[in-house]
Parts: C-alpha cells; sequence; structure tokens
C-alpha cells in the first residue's frame, strides 16, 4: 500500500527527532522511531511523530543547557529546565535595555500613559526655572509657549500658568530679540474677544515694531476687531458693518500692504527641536500638537477684505475704465495670496493663499490681458493653475486612507500592547519572586497549587516578558526611523509628516481612556459583567454534574 | 507523582508480569506519545521499569521496545495507584455524605 502524505511526513519528522536526540536518548529516540509502523491512521501516525520530535528536542535542551542532567533526571528535571529557561529569558529581555530603539520606545510609549498634562507642565515648570538660572533665552521661550500650548488643552491649567508663562516669554525676549516672534503664538492662543490676552496690546506693539512689514502680525490683530455676527447676516450688512470698523480695516489694509509673510511656524519647529535636543525631552506627539494646532490667524478676515472691499472696488474701477487702479486693487489680493503660498509653512496657509489666487486670478488675468500685457496675464493664469494643483495636493494629502498608512494604526497597537505585555509580565515575576522567596525564608517545602501557580506563573512571565520585548523593538523601529528624520529635518512640512507617524501611537491611551469613559462602553461593560457572571454559574453547574457522574463510575481494579 | 505516571501504572498493573509495546500503553492510557516517553524514561532511570528489544514480527521492520515494571516499580505502583483510589473514595463517601 503506497504510504500518504501524512505518513510520509510523520516518517521525516521520525526522521529528524533520531537525528537531534542526544547519545544518551537515542535508544528511547530508536524505539519511539520502531513504534511508527504500527500507528493506526496516518494522522494518528503524524502527531505520533510530532509528539516523539517534541520529545527529542526536550532531550537535546537538558543535554545543551544542563550536561549530566540526562544521567541524574528525575521527575524534578523539568523545573530545573523551567528555571533556567526562565533566567535565559531574563537575561535576554534585560539586554533589550541597552538598544537605544527599545528605550526610547518604551520611554516615548509610556510617557503617552500620562492622561493628563499635569506631569508634562510639572516638568515645563522644572525646566522654566533651571532656563532662567542659567540664562537660556531659549529654553525660557520654548517653555512659555509650552504652558501656552497646555492652556490650549485645558483652559483652567492655562489661566493658572498665565503669569508663569507672561515673566518667561518677557524674559526670553528681554535676553534674546531674536525671539519676540513668540507673542505671535502665545497671543493667538484664543480669537474671541472676550478672551483677548491682556499682554496683547503691550506684546502686539513688540511684534509690529520687531517685524513691521510681516502681513500675519496684522491679520492676527484684526480678528480683535472683527464686527461681531458680520458673517450671519446678508452680504451688504456685513458689509456695512465692516466699513464702520476703523481698527479692522486699518489693519487689515496693513496686512495687504505689506511686504512679507512670516506666521513663524518654521521658528517654533526649529526651537522645539533644539531645547528638545538640549535638554533630552523627546515628546513627538506633544511637538506635533504644536505645530498641528499652531495658530496662524482666522483666515476670515483675509476673506472678508479681499471679497468686500479689494475685488469689489476692483470690479468698480474695472467698471469705470481704471484698468490701473483695478489691477492695484487685484494685486494686493494676489501678492499676498503669493507670499503666502511661498513663505507659509503649514498646510492651512497653502489652502488660504490658493482659496485667494483662485478668487483673483481670473479677473486680474483679465485686467492684464486688456491693458496689453499679455506676458503678465500669461504668469497671473500660471500662478492661478499653481494654487489649483496647491489646493488638490493638500487635499489628497489627508485622505483618510493616506492618513491610515501614516498613522500605522496596527503598529501603535503592537506597541502599546507590548507596553503593557512587559508591564503585567514584570508585576507577574515580583509577585512569583516574592511569594517563593517569602516560602523559601519560612522554610515552608510544601509545593501546593498555589506555590506551583506562582512558580509555573512566573516562568509563563519571564517567556512573556520576553515576547513583549521582541515586540515593542521591532513594532518600534519604524518610529524610531522616523523619530531620527525628524530630528534630521530641517523643514516644518518635513518634521510635521515624521512627527504625525506617532500621532496615533502617543494618542492611543487617551482614546481607550475616553472610550472606556463613554456611554457605549458602560453599555458593553455591564453586558460584558453579565455574561461573565451566567459563564461562571454555568461552569460551576457543569462541575458538579461531572463530579456527580465521576463519583458514580467503577473504581479501576489494582492488580 | 503526575495523573498521567498513575494512569501508566494503573496500565502496567492490569497484566503486571506482561510486556508491553510502547504504542498499546499509548492507546490503553490515552496518554500521547510526547507525553507517555519522558515518563518511560524517567521510570527507567529510577529502576521501575526495565526494557527489552524484540525481534521484527516482519522482515524489513525494526525491531521493537517493551517495557515492564521492575520489583520495585511494581511495588510503588501500587503503592501510588492505592493511594490514588482511597483519595478517589474518601471524596466519593464525603460527597455521598454531604447529599445525605
Amino acid at each position: 500500500m503506497q504510504p500518504t502524505l501524512a505518513r510520509k511526513i510523520a516518517r521525516r519528522v521520525m526522521a529528524l527527532a533520531l537525528l537531534i536526540s542526544p547519545p544518551d536518548s537515542r535508544e528511547w529516540a530508536a524505539a519511539m522511531a520502531a513504534e511508527l509502523d504500527h500507528v493506526e491512521g496516518s494522522f494518528e501516525a503524524l502527531s505520533w511523530s510530532i509528539g516523539c520530535f517534541g520529545t527529542a528536542l526536550k532531550q537535546l535542551c537538558i543535554s545543551i543547557l544542563s550536561p549530566g542532567a540526562l544521567a541524574a533526571e528525575t521527575e524534578g528535571s523539568m523545573s530545573k529546565l523551567a528555571k533556567i529557561s526562565a533566567i535565559v529569558l531574563l537575561i535576554g529581555s534585560s539586554l533589550f535595555l541597552f538598544a537605544p530603539t527599545f528605550q526610547q520606545g518604551v520611554k516615548l510609549t509610556a510617557s503617552s500613559w500620562h492622561l493628563s498634562d499635569d506631569a508634562w507642565l510639572s516638568e515645563m515648570r522644572k525646566l522654566g526655572a533651571q532656563a532662567e538660572a542659567s540664562h537660556d533665552a531659549r529654553a525660557l521661550a520654548f517653555v512659555a509657549m509650552q504652558l501656552n500650548d497646555g492652556g490650549e488643552s485645558d483652559p483652567r491649567i492655562g489661566a493658572k500658568d498665565h503669569s508663569l508663562r507672561d515673566k518667561f516669554a518677557d524674559e526670553a525676549v528681554q535676553w534674546n530679540a531674536g525671539l519676540t516672534w513668540i507673542y505671535y503664538p502665545i497671543l493667538s492662543r484664543d480669537w474671541s474677544p472676550e478672551a483677548r490676552d491682556p499682554n496683547d496690546a503691550r506684546w502686539s506693539a513688540r511684534l509690529e515694531a520687531w517685524n513691521p512689514n510681516n502681513a500675519a502680525v496684522y491679520a492676527r490683530e484684526a480678528s480683535f476687531y472683527l464686527p461681531r455676527g458680520v458673517t450671519g447676516v446678508n452680504p451688504q450688512a456685513g458689509r456695512n458693518l465692516l466699513a464702520n470698523s476703523p481698527h479692522w480695516l486699518d489693519v487689515m489694509a496693513k496686512a495687504f500692504s505689506a511686504t512679507e509673510y512670516d506666521s513663524y511656524v518654521s521658528r517654533k519647529s526649529a526651537l522645539d527641536l533644539k531645547v528638545s535636543e538640549s535638554y533630552g525631552i523627546y515628546d513627538p506627539a506633544r511637538m506635533l500638537r504644536g505645530i498641528a494646532f499652531y495658530p496662524i490667524f482666522e483666515n476670515v478676515n483675509l476673506e472678508l477684505y479681499a471679497k468686500n472691499f479689494l475685488l469689489k472696488s476692483g470690479e468698480s474701477l474695472k467698471a469705470k475704465g481704471d484698468l490701473r487702479g483695478a489691477k492695484e486693487e487685484y494685486w494686493k489680493v494676489s501678492h499676498l495670496a503669493g507670499l503666502m503660498q511661498l513663505r507659509g509653512d503649514n498646510d492651512t496657509e497653502s489652502m488660504i493663499a490658493a482659496d485667494m489666487q483662485l478668487a483673483v486670478g481670473p479677473s486680474l488675468e483679465d485686467v492684464f490681458r486688456k491693458s496689453g500685457d499679455t506676458s503678465a496675464a500669461s504668469l497671473v493664469a500660471y500662478q492661478t493653475e499653481m494654487a489649483q494643483q496647491a489646493k488638490t495636493r493638500v487635499m489628497t494629502k489627508y485622505s483618510p486612507a493616506k492618513r491610515e498608512a501614516e498613522y500605522r494604526p496596527f503598529d501603535a497597537w503592537l506597541v502599546q500592547s507590548s507596553l503593557l505585555g512587559m508591564a503585567l509580565s514584570l508585576l507577574l515575576i515580583l509577585c512569583s519572586g516574592i511569594y517563593l522567596m517569602a516560602k523559601r525564608v519560612l522554610r515552608y517545602q510544601r509545593m501546593g497549587g498555589v506555590s506551583r501557580l506562582f512558580a509555573r506563573g512566573g516562568i509563563v512571565a519571564t517567556a512573556l516578558l520576553f515576547i513583549s520585548a521582541v515586540v515593542m523593538y521591532f513594532a518600534y523601529s519604524p518610529y524610531a526611523t522616523a523619530f531620527h528624520v525628524y530630528l534630521a529635518g530641517s523643514t516644518p512640512r518635513d518634521t510635521f509628516e515624521e512627527l504625525a507617524k506617532f500621532g496615533l501611537l502617543q494618542s492611543l491611551p487617551t482614546f481607550v481612556f475616553e472610550w472606556f469613559l463613554s456611554a457605549p462602553f458602560k453599555v458593553v461593560f455591564w453586558y460584558t459583567v453579565i455574561a461573565l457572571g451566567g459563564a461562571i454559574i454555568v461552569w460551576i453547574l457543569y462541575r458538579q454534574i461531572s463530579r456527580a457522574f465521576r463519583h458514580s463510575a467503577p473504581v479501576q481494579p489494582v492488580a | 507523582m503526575s495523573q498521567q505516571t498513575v494512569a501508566l501504572f494503573t496500565e502496567f498493573l492490569v497484566q503486571p508480569r506482561e510486556w508491553r509495546y510502547g504504542y498499546d500503553l499509548s492507546r490503553e492510557t490515552a496518554l500521547k506519545s510526547g507525553t507517555l516517553y519522558p515518563i518511560l524514561m524517567r521510570l527507567n532511570k529510577r529502576g521501575w521499569l526495565e526494557t527489552r528489544w524484540t525481534a521484527p514480527e516482519s522482515p524489513g521492520r525494526p525491531p521493537r521496545h517493551m517495557y515492564r515494571l521492575t520489583a520495585e516499580g511494581l511495588h510503588s505502583a501500587r503503592e501510588f495507584v492505592t493511594a490514588k483510589t482511597g483519595r478517589l473514595q474518601g471524596r466519593r463517601a464525603a460527597y455521598g455524605a454531604s447529599r445525605v
């Protein structure tokens, strides 16, 4: 009869078992192999050979780890082997501590379990005090902005820390005037007139004096002068409201006449990186938030001024035949759009600039053509086309599929799970260690169920620890590469792309925590309690019934 | 002593002076080869189990290993199995009493 595939595999496995068997137990391997031909059924034969292979492998491990143990093997030898394995696994896990990737992974993942900003703010206060003592203006500026960012996420904390933030910001600028720009992100924390910072007038004046040709500074200031309800009324009423707001008109005119544009995102990103490196403070997700939620200004101001005044005025002048005047009005909008597209550092700025160019482009091109300046008209057409492309690029970039690929949800779960696995196994090892140590001190020799549970639990925990450490190392590796690129990054766009990868990894605990507190979780939780309770009752009943049957069975005869 | 070892002793005690094949023991005790052979090895090391090779039943087949408990092994096996049975009977009595 032709042997089946399963039986052929079984023979191969058995041959392998014979091959790996140490000399001491080769006779036993041969004995197991001799039985294979008598095993009925192909799959039973395969199962038989796998069992034999496992036995041979166990003998091989014993002979390697403990030479001579085979000769003196007793029933306790497996426990000795298990102890040796546990020690090897513990040493193996400890070796990961020397790997920088592993260290960084554990540190960053563990830091994401601080579910409130308190620990970070406390660290920032300490850093502020240290920077003050060493007259480190950059670090002070960093701290001032971080205390401000903390305020963004929790207004109570922000309000509590304002005095310290103001002090640090002023000291930083006093020691290094080149840091005056830090007032911009600090003041942009809230655009509503009610939340206007008490320092706004003083700091705005300093910003304007320091960089008088920056459109971003005026656009930010305009938010506080924007009349209430202007977007909720009909266009004519809205225009009337704006026309009667001299402060708003004044700062918007300055914004559209400015020759520069800088929202200081690049400076903030570079400062974050520099100070993080100097003081060894690495929190990619926080740095990411600092850039992703960077307050530029309320862009509705630009849109309202361009649409209600510059474009309208241009149309009116064109209708009157004043092409030169119309061109000047349109050009202001196109010029600011070009500046923002060129100097802006983030996607929001790119989108605002693209919208402005798309709004003014056709009108400006038309005026140039009517003036006979076809080269300029072609150039404007080209700019408009570029604006359309920039807008499409940004919109494609934020497609859900692309975001998911960048956020690496599976890797994030693996990294977070491995940290949990390590924490759990360490706890188990600690408990087992304490229990077994206490047992030894008290000279309690009996190996009962609890002792066996702790001993086995401790050994299993070392395996879990090792597996978790391996998973942490390999799952975190792509993040380590991203972090390396971030540290070497030159532009905020580059750094943002790399930091974005940490977004999900470091915000997972918060998501999970919020989900636990959510209403659907509460429902799921109570259903789980009911289901578990039911399962326990069924299990107890099953045990009782099966016991009753077992006790009724006849006792096996003893020869 | 593990339950599997006691099960193997019980099987040996059914025909204490008979030589048994490994596969037969596995089938009767429902122990897998990976469990059965380590136990047989341990019993052999303790001197509780004797082994011998038998000639092949048909040409071209390898000789087979056979097993039987030694006198010391038989004595120990009886002790362990009796202790186990006693515990079971004790539990049954306690269970019966509690039901009364």
